[in-house]
């Protein structure tokens, strides 16, 4: 085992605590700053892709795995950002003050969902949520004057100051740097006296009130900062995409982003990330398969669907952590090798408490 | 510190009156024990002054402002910190993540300045974790520092949430059935442990507790509850010859 060796708590509030995260982060850092050069040109883009999921990811991992609040809407979120920000662009509102627009404007939406549904927990929750998201495509795909209808939008090419984002090798880069920025800013709000709160929050309410966190303001925040986060991921969805319509954002993306999270392991922003790799590598590994097998061999239609599902039971019956759960366990069996114990993973079994102060 | 002053507390959840009539004062730097048979709305006592609960009538002053109506959250601010019969920890947090929540009420930096580390966002974290380690300090929890509470042992868990409450820095301290489950050893703990909070601290603090020894031991007064009536109220030798106590916990020799 290691032990940082700390002589003021200001060490011990830093970023990467051993020498030897500098040298990890930092050759990911490495890689990730060269992979355009060796990738090719669709591949680049799927990661750039896979990096946008992580963003939404983030987004939706600050209110479900930090401050437990459910939510099957997230694709809505992402769909309000990706209009707000195309239609902004559209009105010759510049890339770099549009994205973040395109953000406080659906935090503002977070609210208004947050803030009536501040009494409901647990499936009450996800039901309400579950109706905002068919709400939002409902309305995206009717308000023809604004958005276009089912016809859809077409999205501005991004520009920064002139100098074209479009490009796969600039959109990447792009992509990067806001995940980078994004996942920065989450851990630093998470470890700070507001990220405490909302893990109060997540696990015993009335304590947390008991101690002075004020319910309805916190759980509306984390609406506020979650839907803010999905809502800029939307804005680069958008130019992702290039061309926006309302299915692109109804029940099948929320789920997927669920789906990352759970599988990520909830709780934790690396298995936000891990979960959206994971789930934004999965069309390439069918489409993998589909080449190397037989044809006829997998269906068509609707194997992601049925994989996903598999996929989150598998996880929850056998790996409720996820893969940040089994990350920290391969490097617990590296560092402590050959002591290991699966023991030191093992959870005392916690049960429902009752609600009866609620 | 403060004292805690209770005049004509009375709440009925449906037809169970819980509390009738309810008057006792707590003066600052006192031991107050509430004792009483189960369901005798001890625990009740504390839900009202936490304001978990509304009381349908009488008032809850505590120092001189009259908290009856305050919403459960500003109860912190006043200076009151409570612990739970059945544990309400945080229990995916580690020990220190506890302790530093309990710091909430003093928060002192803006979710701007959170986000960007901004130099009043690290004094504060700092200043935080200054006190969460003195309070670590004091109750002996350092090899429990970094553990996720939900895998600590019972009687751990029971010490964390007095610690926890400890670091609201709270001049009015509830505990609602501290030596609950607890072995003797570590009972002799808590005795030893409530005596220097309210010694070296100052701290004025009210204990529900079934565990007569350790209320004789540590408390001031004895207050005793019965039905949701106030049955007697006095040192602890008194109460314990009590024939009206005797009578409820031992059923009346008629």
């Amino acid at each position: 085992m290691r032990f940082p060796f700390i002589t003021e708590y200001r060490d011990d509030l830093r970023l990467l605590r051993y020498r030897s995260d500098w040298w990890s982060y930092g050759a990911l850092l490495a890689v990730l700053l060269v992979l355009p050069a060796v990738l090719g040109r669709f591949y680049l883009g799927e990661v750039a892709f896979i990096f946008v999921l992580a963003i939404a990811a983030v987004g939706l991992m600050t209110l479900t795995g930090f401050t437990g609040l459910v939510s099957l809407g997230h694709g809505a979120f992402l769909g309000v950002g990706a209009y707000a920000h195309a239609l902004l662009m559209a009105n010759g509102v510049p890339f770099v003050v549009a994205l973040p627009a395109a953000g406080v404007a659906t935090a503002a939406i977070g609210v208004a969902v947050g803030f009536p549904t501040l009494r409901l927990s647990g499936l009450y929750l996800a039901i309400a949520t579950l109706a905002f998201s068919v709400i939002v495509e409902h309305v995206l795909g009717h308000w023809r004057s604004l958005t276009g209808g089912f016809l859809g939008l077409t999205v501005q090419r991004p520009d920064l100051f002139g100098w074209s984002l479009a490009g796969r090798t600039e959109f990447y880069y792009l992509c990067l740097a806001v995940l980078a920025g994004v996942v920065l800013a989450a851990r630093n709000l998470l470890r700070s006296e507001t990220g405490r709160a909302f893990i109060a929050l997540r696990d015993s309410e009335t304590a947390a009130a008991a101690f002075g966190v004020n319910v309805a303001w916190y759980k509306t925040l984390a609406f506020a900062v979650s839907a803010g986060v999905t809502g800029i991921a939307g804005g680069l969805y958008a130019h992702k995409l290039g061309h926006i319509t309302p299915e692109a954002f109804g029940l099948f993306t929320s789920l997927e982003l669920v789906l990352m999270v759970v599988v990520g392991g909830l709780g934790s922003l690396r298995g936000a990330v891990l979960g959206a790799i994971f789930v934004g590598a999965l069309p390439q590994v069918i489409a993998f398969f589909r080449d190397v097998l037989p044809k006829g061999f997998l269906p068509t239609t609707g194997l992601e669907l049925t994989l996903y599902g598999g996929i989150l039971v598998l996880f929850l019956l056998f790996e409720p952590d996820g893969l940040n759960g089994r990350w920290l366990k391969i490097k617990a069996l590296f560092q402590t090798f050959p002591l290991y114990r699966r023991r030191t993973f093992q959870r005392t079994k916690t049960y429902m408490r009752s609600e009866r102060y609620r | 510190m403060i004292g805690l002053a209770v005049r004509g507390l009375s709440v009925s959840f449906g037809g169970v009156r819980a509390l009738r009539d309810v008057s006792f004062a707590v003066a600052p730097g006192e031991i107050l024990s509430i004792v009483g048979p189960n369901g005798a709305g001890k625990t009740t006592v504390f839900n009202l002054v936490s304001r978990l609960f509304d009381a349908d009538a009488g008032t809850i002053t505590a120092g001189d402002r009259d908290i009856t109506y305050l919403a459960r959250h500003e109860i912190a601010a006043v200076g009151i910190a409570r612990t739970f019969q059945n544990l309400e920890l945080f229990d995916h947090a580690s020990v220190l993540d506890n302790l530093l929540l309990a710091r909430h009420a003093h928060r002192q930096s803006t979710v701007v300045a959170q986000i960007l580390r901004l130099p009043s966002a690290m004094r504060a974290e700092v200043e935080h974790r200054l006190r969460a380690e003195q309070v670590i300090e004091r109750f002996e929890l350092e090899r429990f520092r970094s553990a996720t509470v939900a895998n600590l042992p019972y009687g751990a868990r029971k010490l964390v949430e007095f610690a926890r409450a400890l670091c609201l820095e709270p001049k009015l301290l509830l505990l609602d059935e501290p030596a609950a489950g607890l072995n003797p050893e570590e009972r002799a703990d808590l005795a030893f442990r409530i005596a220097d909070v309210r010694d070296e601290l100052g701290t004025t603090i009210v204990l529900v507790e079934h565990d007569m020894g350790l209320v004789g031991e540590v408390s001031d007064r004895v207050l005793v509850l019965n039905d949701g009536q106030l049955l007697a109220e006095g040192t602890p030798d008194v109460i314990r010859r009590d024939p009206a106590v005797i009578a409820a916990y031992l059923g009346a020799a008629t």
